[in-house]
């Protein structure tokens, strides 16, 4: 059988180490690659060519989410397997929204790491009993706040992420991207991106146009 | 400008200290959850590799205990983060961690902490949301250790930009005079107030004995 090829992200080099030597004498896995960013995860998946990506939530320039978003994008057949810290429905939803195959808390065991990998290299998806529940919660409701706090899915707003939510307001308030860019501590370039990137996500001309969309949104 | 809170120079400078404060809390939080937490999963992952190694029997003990250590201490230090600031309101806005915070409060107490909410409430800066927080988790704190409450609502509305926080239980009530002597409870009352209207809302208390407490915030977005 051939090996679960398995290339790891994660922006801590001793988390990065452990999976390694973890995963060392496992004979059906071999880790083809490491990356420290969510940017790196997609540079290095054309070389690597992995049937497995696990990945970190919090990571600089591209967070985990948006790495795992972008590969079930751009590599149908790669897997994302998220390895976070994180512990609650928001992180767990929004990563399986964005095409994660599996979740598990960063004090998971071997014998449960080993069986995600295999369970999501096969193309199935794999949650534990732990966050399971999480997802029946969300179904059965008991998460108003969150249904409600979104406001509508099908809005293009709803497709805009909380830093660029926070640009757009400021933004409608006449606030230039070098205005923002110090209000938020960012770089002018990066403003400009997130700019750039909610007319793409929202599929909107213009900014003008967005501002309108979100000025009555606010009023419903 | 005199009240109960001092003079406006003090409340100027209980302004810069709360902010400063949460900013404290916030930076500390993430070095908690992304640094120590990681160091942590390092030293539990490495222990894992020790699976399979040929411990003695005292050996083999240690080696479990050591694990269960790991494992309650990155527990310790994500409760800890999540006390301190917790990720999910930067990350996810004020409802999911409402949402959120209610739930943990219900675990840890058994006394029903229910949250909702209704209209749009994704577009607000993050200092008016960790005002709005922080006066959940000290009016939800007061119900819990003070009123005995059976149950505690905590409902978030916005309607067309007027928003407006209530938490309410169904607890003991008391004397609002009778409380403002006890320096405790007197200073939490006054955060919550300082809170509220250092975000350009007012702040209502009300309590009636044996029927319960209700707190509100109310503000214009």
């Amino acid at each position: 059988m051939a090996k679960i090829r398995v290339l790891v992200a994660d922006d801590h080099t001793v988390v990065r180490k452990g999976l390694k030597m973890l995963l060392a004498d496992e004979d059906s896995v071999e880790i083809v690659g490491e990356a420290a960013d969510g940017q790196e995860v997609l540079d290095k998946i054309p070389e690597t060519k992995p049937d497995v990506v696990i990945l970190d939530i919090s990571m600089p320039k591209i967070s985990g989410i948006e790495a795992a978003k972008a590969i079930a994008q751009q590599y149908s057949s790669v897997k994302s397997l998220m390895f976070s810290m994180h512990n609650n429905q928001d992180y767990i939803l929004k990563s399986v929204e964005n095409g994660a195959s599996g979740y598990l808390l960063k004090d998971t065991d071997k014998e449960e790491i080993m069986l995600a990998l295999q369970k999501v290299s096969q193309g199935d998806k794999y949650f534990p009993p732990t966050i399971s529940s999480v997802f029946v919660d969300a179904l059965l409701g008991r998460s108003r706040g969150r249904a409600s706090a979104r406001g509508n899915d099908d809005t293009p707003l709803s497709k805009l992420s909380r830093k660029e939510r926070q640009i757009l307001t400021m933004i409608a308030e006449g606030l230039n991207s070098r205005e923002i860019a110090d209000k938020l501590g960012l770089s002018i370039r990066t403003v400009t991106n997130h700019r750039a990137n909610m007319l793409r996500k929202t599929k909107v001309k213009n900014t003008v146009e967005l501002v309108r969309i979100a000025v009555e949104e606010k009023k419903s | 400008m005199k009240d109960e809170t001092g003079s406006y120079e003090s409340r100027i400078r209980t302004i810069a200290l709360l902010e400063g404060q949460e900013e404290e809390r916030k930076r500390l939080a993430r070095e908690l959850h992304d640094g120590v937490g990681q160091l942590l999963t390092g030293i539990r992952l490495q222990l894992d590799c020790l699976h399979n190694a040929a411990f003695n029997e005292s050996q083999l003990e240690s080696y479990q205990v050591l694990k269960e250590l790991v494992l309650e201490t990155i527990e310790t230090v994500r409760q800890v983060s999540f006390d301190l600031m917790p990720g999910v309101l930067t990350d996810f806005g004020l409802p999911a961690a409402l949402r959120l915070f209610s739930e943990k409060a219900t675990k840890v107490s058994g006394v029903e902490v229910i949250f909702s909410s209704q209209g749009n409430l994704f577009q607000w800066p993050e200092n008016l949301e960790i005002h709005l927080y922080r006066i959940v988790q000290e009016a939800v704190n007061n119900s819990l250790k003070y009123a005995k409450a059976k149950k505690i609502e905590v409902i978030l509305t916005n309607n067309g930009g007027a928003v407006n926080l209530r938490i309410t239980d169904d607890g003991t009530g008391f004397d609002l005079k009778e409380v403002q002597k006890k320096k405790s409870v007197h200073s939490g009352l006054n955060n919550m107030k300082l809170r509220a209207e250092l975000i350009g809302g007012s702040f209502e208390i009300s309590s009636v004995k044996k029927k319960g407490t209700t707190v509100s915030v109310q503000l214009n977005t």
